[in-house]
C-alpha cells in the first residue's frame, strides 16, 4: 500500500501531524496512521488528563467530605478514581477517536511498526503483516516510564498504571521528585496519604533553578510531604506492604510510585534499516526542523531527543514536521515554549533559564520578586511563590520568566508573548494588569527593574 | 545546465483549469525549464536546472503560498 505520508505513533504529536497534512492538503494526502494500544497517547490517556482531574479533584476533598457527612476519604478516592477512569476514556473517544475518523483520507493501522528500509514500514499484528510505502514518515512513538533493572515491576506503579489504583494507600512512596512526583504526591497528600518523596539528587526538581527547588520543597513539606533527597534506593521488596531499603534503612509503604524518568519508545522500530540516528538512550536525533538523519523521515514528540517532554511541545513539533514536508521551512522555536508543572500552587516558565544563560555568556540582568509583593498571595492565602525576570541588558527584552504562583500555569502565557514578539520589560510596566490578580505578579516583577518596590504602592503603575 | 525531473503531488486541484494555472505559475520560476501537471493525477512533473534551483524550492512557488489553495510535496521515491 502507497502512502503520502506515513505516520508512526497515534499520541499527541502523530495527531496533530494527521490533522495538519489534511488540513493543508484540503483532506486529499494520503496518510497512514499506525499506533498500537489507546489512541491519543500519553497525553489523555495515563498522563495531563488524569493527573489534572486528580489535582482538581483533590483540591475539594475537605469540601465534599464536608458536603457529603459520613463519607470517608477511602470511599471518596475510589469514586474519584473510577470517574477519573470514564473522564480519560471520554476523552479518548470525544478527542482522538471520533475525531480521526472524520478525516476520510487517513487510514489507521494496529500494530507494531518496524522500518524495512527508509521509505517502507512494516505492520505487524499477531500473525498479520502489512507492509506500507511512504513519501514521508514522521516518527512520534513517544515514550514510557523506566524501570531500573533492579526493581519488580511488580512492586511498584508507575505513571502508566497509577490510574488504576483503587483503594487509597494509607501510606505512599514516590521514587523520584521531578514534575510527576509532585503533582500525584500533593495530590495525594490531599487525600489524606502520607507521601514520602525519595529524590536521588541533592534537591527535588533536578535540573530546575535553585529558587524553583527551594521554593517547592518548601511548598511540599508545608503540605505535610516527607522529602529524602541524596537519597538512593537499594532495593525493594514485598511482604505484607512493600518495602523500599535505602541507606541503613528501611521503610515500608502501601503502595510504590516510580516517577524516575522515561524512555523513548523507539527500540523496536529498526531504525538503522531507515538510516535514523539515535542518541544513546534511544532518542531520535532532529534538526530545528524536526528532520532527522534519514532523507524523507521526521520526528516529533517525546521520542525526539531534548530536554523538555510536553504535550504542547509535541503537537508542535508534529506541526512543525509536515509544514517541512510541504516545504514551509519552519522551525521549532524551544524559546517559546512554556513550561507547568501544576501544583498549588502551580510552577512555570518559559525562555532561557539563568544557569544557561550563564553558560552561553549571555549579559543579562535579573530580577526575583517574592510572592509576598502581589496583594492577591495575601489575599488568598498563599504563602508561598516568586517571579523571576530575565531581560537582556543590551535592549531590555525579556528573555526568560519564571513563576511560582497560583495560576501561573495560566498566565504563564504572559512571558510567551513577550518573548515571541520581543517585548521589553517596558513593554509589560506599560501593560496595565487586573488589580489584584495573580498575573500581576509579573508586572511587578518588571517594574523591580526600575524602581524599589518595596517603596511602592499596591496599584502603582 | 543540471537538468533533474522533480515528481509533484499535488493537492486543491478542482479540474484542469488549476493544472493549466500551476503549470503557468510554476514556469515563471528561474530555474525551471518545464512543468507538467495532471488534475486527474493530482501530480506533477517539473524540470529544473540543479544548478539554479533545489527542488524544494518549488515548493516555495507563489502557487504554493500559505493563501492558495494549492499545495504540493515531492515525491520521494
Amino acid at each position: 500500500m502507497e502512502y503520502d505520508l506515513i505516520i508512526i505513533g497515534w499520541g499527541a504529536s502523530g495527531f496533530s501531524a494527521a490533522i495538519k497534512a489534511s488540513e493543508i492538503s484540503s483532506g486529499e494526502m494520503r496518510i497512514a496512521l499506525i499506533g498500537k494500544g489507546n489512541m491519543g497517547g500519553t497525553c489523555v490517556n495515563v498522563g495531563c488528563v488524569p493527573s489534572k482531574f486528580l489535582i482538581e479533584k483533590s483540591l475539594r476533598v475537605n469540601d465534599i467530605l464536608h458536603e457529603r457527612n459520613g463519607v470517608s476519604r477511602a470511599e471518596l478516592f475510589s469514586e474519584v478514581m473510577k470517574e477519573l477512569r470514564e473522564t480519560v476514556y471520554k476523552s479518548r473517544i470525544g478527542k482522538y477517536e471520533d475525531v480521526i475518523r472524520n478525516y476520510k483520507n487517513v487510514d489507521l493501522f494496529n500494530g507494531n511498526a518496524s522500518f524495512l528500509d527508509s521509505k517502507s514500514v512494516k505492520v505487524e499484528n499477531g500473525g498479520k503483516t502489512q507492509v506500507l510505502k511512504g513519501s514521508y514518515i514522521i516518527i512520534s512513538t513517544g515514550s514510557s516510564p523506566s524501570i531500573p533493572q533492579f526493581i519488580n515491576p511488580d512492586y511498584v506503579r508507575t505513571s502508566e498504571n497509577f490510574w488504576n489504583t483503587e483503594e487509597l494507600p494509607e501510606r505512599l512512596a514516590i521514587i523520584g521528585g521531578g514534575p510527576i512526583g509532585l503533582e500525584i504526591g500533593q495530590a495525594m497528600r490531599r487525600f489524606g496519604t502520607e507521601v514520602t518523596i525519595f529524590e536521588i539528587a541533592d534537591e527535588i526538581l533536578p535540573g530546575y533553578s535553585k529558587e524553583v527547588q527551594s521554593t517547592a520543597r518548601n511548598i511540599m513539606e508545608n503540605d505535610g510531604i516527607k522529602i529524602l533527597t541524596s537519597t538512593k534506593i537499594n532495593r525493594i521488596i514485598s511482604e505484607n506492604s512493600k518495602c523500599i531499603f535505602f541507606g541503613n534503612n528501611k521503610e515500608c509503604f502501601d503502595e510504590i510510585l516510580l516517577a524516575t524518568g522515561r524512555y523513548p519508545n523507539t527500540a523496536s522500530l529498526n531504525l538503522q534499516a531507515a538510516g535514523v540516528i539515535t542518541d544513546n538512550n534511544g532518542f531520535i536525533l532532529t534538526d530545528n526542523k524536526m528532520k532527522t538523519s534519514a532523507e524523507g523521515i521526521f520526528a516529533a514528540g517525546d521520542c525526539v531527543s531534548g530536554k523538555l517532554k510536553l504535550e504542547t511541545l509535541s503537537a508542535r513539533e508534529g506541526v512543525i514536521a509536515v509544514e517541512n514536508i510541504f516545504g514551509y521551512g519552519n522551525e521549532i522555536d524551544f524559546s517559546t515554549i512554556p513550561w507547568a508543572i501544576f501544583t498549588v500552587p502551580n510552577i512555570a516558565g518559559v525562555g532561557i533559564a539563568e544557569n544557561e544563560a550563564i553558560q552561553r555568556g549571555l549579559i543579562f540582568d535579573r530580577r526575583v520578586i517574592d510572592a509576598s509583593n502581589a496583594v492577591r498571595n495575601s489575599i488568598s492565602g498563599n504563602m508561598y511563590g516568586f517571579a523571576k525576570l530575565l531581560v537582556d541588558r543590551n535592549n531590555r527584552k525579556i528573555m526568560g520568566v519564571e513563576v511560582i504562583s497560583p495560576e501561573a500555569a495560566d498566565f504563564i502565557v504572559e512571558g510567551v508573548y513577550a518573548i515571541r514578539f520581543g517585548l521589553t520589560v517596558d513593554d509589560i510596566i506599560d501593560s496595565t494588569h487586573i488589580f489584584p490578580s495573580h498575573s500581576e505578579i509579573i508586572k511587578i516583577a518588571a517594574q523591580a527593574f526600575k524602581r524599589d518596590i518595596s517603596k511602592m504602592s499596591c496599584c502603582m503603575e | 545546465m543540471n537538468k533533474k525531473e522533480i515528481k509533484l503531488k499535488i493537492y486543491g486541484m478542482s479540474c484542469d483549469d488549476c493544472a493549466v494555472t500551476i503549470e503557468k505559475n510554476l514556469l515563471t520560476q528561474n530555474g525551471i525549464i518545464d512543468a507538467k501537471v495532471s488534475y486527474e493525477e493530482k501530480a506533477g512533473i517539473a524540470t529544473i536546472d540543479a544548478d539554479i534551483i533545489k527542488p524544494e524550492d518549488i515548493l516555495k512557488n507563489r502557487i504554493f503560498s500559505s493563501d492558495s489553495k494549492y499545495k504540493a510535496i515531492i515525491r520521494k521515491e
